[in-house]
């Protein structure tokens, strides 16, 4: 070999030895080194995450296989019960979250159960849904990932009509974009709000974060509507999602109906462990106006409704008919 | 003010080649996973040199890579635009040796790693020193550039720059660039061309290394070595 390609040969693997040995332990102390120094939650939850190490580890030193490694994953985020905090083994496609269910709330609603109370009046696949009910508008936000926001609602109000009230429904939204949720209820707000503050981690201590940064909701007159508005949520009203539901809460006539939302707020990041699987976690500290978090507790309701197991068994959405009855007491 | 026109220039020297590049790449910020990519890919570089000792320079490569051992694959950017004076040090009938300073803007992209797009926009300073040589039948030229200071862009620490009224792009360059310089930023590049023939298109081979060590947010390591083989248009004067 040439001196010329011996120099740049030696140059390249002395700048880049090998760093990082893929064992099940190495893997694991990366995600937990790596979710220690980026994730937001800690600022808000009081968990002790030195000692899910240690837990993880113990449980690893007793099975060190990969479906031993995934174990010891999802019990070191179980603590964080936090909706954007998940591992995800590709190999297997075998997902596990941190988010501890409150309950079965899938099995008690789902679209084709709101679908049949409403005379349907159109639909974007898999993002909206519009039409009436008793004389009320319905839109179903089914994700907060829209383009053109403010056009689609702006149709789907025009096809809707002069109506007194509209429920919004945005249960099982799993989120999309902050700016899609503060756009969309620029729709419904008469002035100018700050409804959002968020914090990111800017270091590798618990408490290192950005200054906060304020979202403002500003009055969307393109899709403007000035009528009293109940919106839904559930368990499974998340993360952007979950963000809507902020800025509604402080809107005039705007009245939160259902179940605490699942409490994800936070912008989220997918991460990569050596080994090639994945994991999330959620970098900040999402606040409302005031400050207040609702991290790993959900966006509270002004009227609880919930769907019982037979209510769900008869075709009923409970929900959805004290929205209704709450649109119609204040006509 | 800077003024281009005055150049006296000789004639540009342009190198059209393919390439079989190795990326070793590990972004610690980025992704805990590091990461060996192969691939192959096409560049283009006009290099030209004034008799009065200005330099102007752009290279543009593309290529696909995939992971060593499976695994994503990948789709890479290069390019670099370098203005500024290299005047020619020593000249012999079968040696011409330039050093100087260019201002250089340099921008490296895979279109993923670890979930996210991986950029590393530069804006430096960098010392050159550039000979060209008459060896055997051919000519070879060599390039030896190390960024001095400068300004680099990376990605924040959480990742995701958030602002309320601005686009991520806009934010990506306007939280995440910072002025540093060598020893924190390590990023020199040499590369050797040889050139035989006698036609306007003459077949050269090649090979480079570029690296890029910068260790904010957190280390990243990136290593680029290329072999090319292609046609080189001018420098008949032994310009290098």
């Amino acid at each position: 070999m040439s001196p010329p390609t011996t120099f740049l040969l030696l140059l390249t693997v002395g700048c880049f030895a090998p760093t990082f040995e893929d064992t099940p332990e190495n893997n694991l102390r990366a995600m937990w080194q790596d979710m220690d120094q980026r994730y937001g939650g800690f600022a808000t939850k009081d968990v002790d995450w030195d000692a899910s190490l240690q837990t993880a580890l113990d449980a690893l030193a007793k099975d060190d296989s990969p479906e031993g490694l995934l174990d010891a994953l999802e019990g070191m985020i179980t603590p964080l019960d936090d909706g954007h905090v998940f591992v995800y083994r590709i190999d297997t496609d075998d997902y596990r979250g941190s988010f501890n269910e409150p309950r079965e709330s899938e099995t008690l609603w789902n679209y084709a159960l709101a679908d049949a109370q409403i005379e349907l009046l159109g639909a974007l696949d898999g993002q909206m849904v519009w039409g009436r009910i008793d004389g009320f508008g319905y839109v179903r936000l089914e994700e907060m990932d829209l383009a053109n926001p403010v056009r689609k609602m702006r149709r789907a109000l025009e096809t809707i009509g002069e109506v007194d009230g509209l429920i919004v429904d945005v249960r099982g939204n799993p989120g999309g974009t902050d700016r899609t949720a503060h756009r969309i209820a620029g729709c419904f707000a008469d002035t100018s709000r700050v409804t959002v503050r968020a914090r990111l981690r800017d270091g590798p201590e618990h408490d290192d974060f950005t200054d906060p940064i304020s979202f403002t909701t500003n009055p969307v007159q393109a899709c403007r509507f000035g009528g009293s508005v109940a919106v839904l949520t559930d368990t499974f009203t998340s993360s952007a999602a979950e963000v809507f539901t902020m800025a509604m809460r402080v809107q005039p006539r705007v009245t939160i109906i259902g179940e605490t939302s699942m409490g994800a707020l936070s912008d989220a990041v997918n991460r990569e462990l050596p080994n090639g699987w994945v994991y999330g976690v959620a970098i900040g500290d999402w606040r409302d106006g005031d400050d207040v978090s609702f991290e790993g507790q959900g966006v509270p309701v002004d009227i609880p409704a919930l769907n019982t197991p037979e209510e769900f068994a008869d075709g009923l959405d409970t929900p959805l008919r004290v929205a209704l009855e709450h649109l119609a007491s204040e006509d | 003010m800077l003024t281009l026109v005055p150049m006296a220039l000789a004639a540009p020297i342009v190198d059209v080649a393919s390439s079989a590049h190795r990326f070793e790449v590990h972004d610690t910020h980025q992704s805990p996973r590091p990461y060996a990519i192969w691939g192959a890919g096409l560049q283009a570089r006009i290099a030209a040199p004034s008799r009065v000792g200005w330099l102007t320079e752009v290279v543009m490569d593309a290529g696909s890579s995939t992971a060593r051992g499976g695994g994503p694959s990948f789709t890479s950017v290069h390019a670099r635009l370098s203005l500024g004076a290299a005047p020619a040090l020593w000249r012999t009938d079968t040696a011409h040796v330039r050093l100087g300073v260019l201002l250089t803007q340099s921008f490296h992209y895979l279109d993923e790693l670890g979930y996210f797009p991986w950029a590393a926009p530069m804006t430096s300073l960098d010392a050159v020193a550039r000979v060209a040589l008459s060896v055997g039948p051919g000519l070879l030229r060599g390039q030896v550039a190390l960024p001095a200071v400068g300004a680099v862009t990376r990605p924040i620490w959480s990742l995701n720059p958030v602002a309320p009224d601005s686009a991520p792009l806009v934010e990506f360059y306007r939280q995440g660039t910072r002025l540093s310089g060598v020893p924190r930023v390590v990023a020199p590049r040499i590369g050797a061309t040889y050139t035989v023939g006698r036609g306007t298109w003459r077949p050269h081979v090649g090979i480079d290394v570029t690296t890029f060590r910068v260790p904010f947010p957190s280390l990243v390591r990136r290593v680029q070595t290329r072999a090319l083989v292609g046609l080189t248009r001018g420098s008949r004067g032994g310009e290098p």
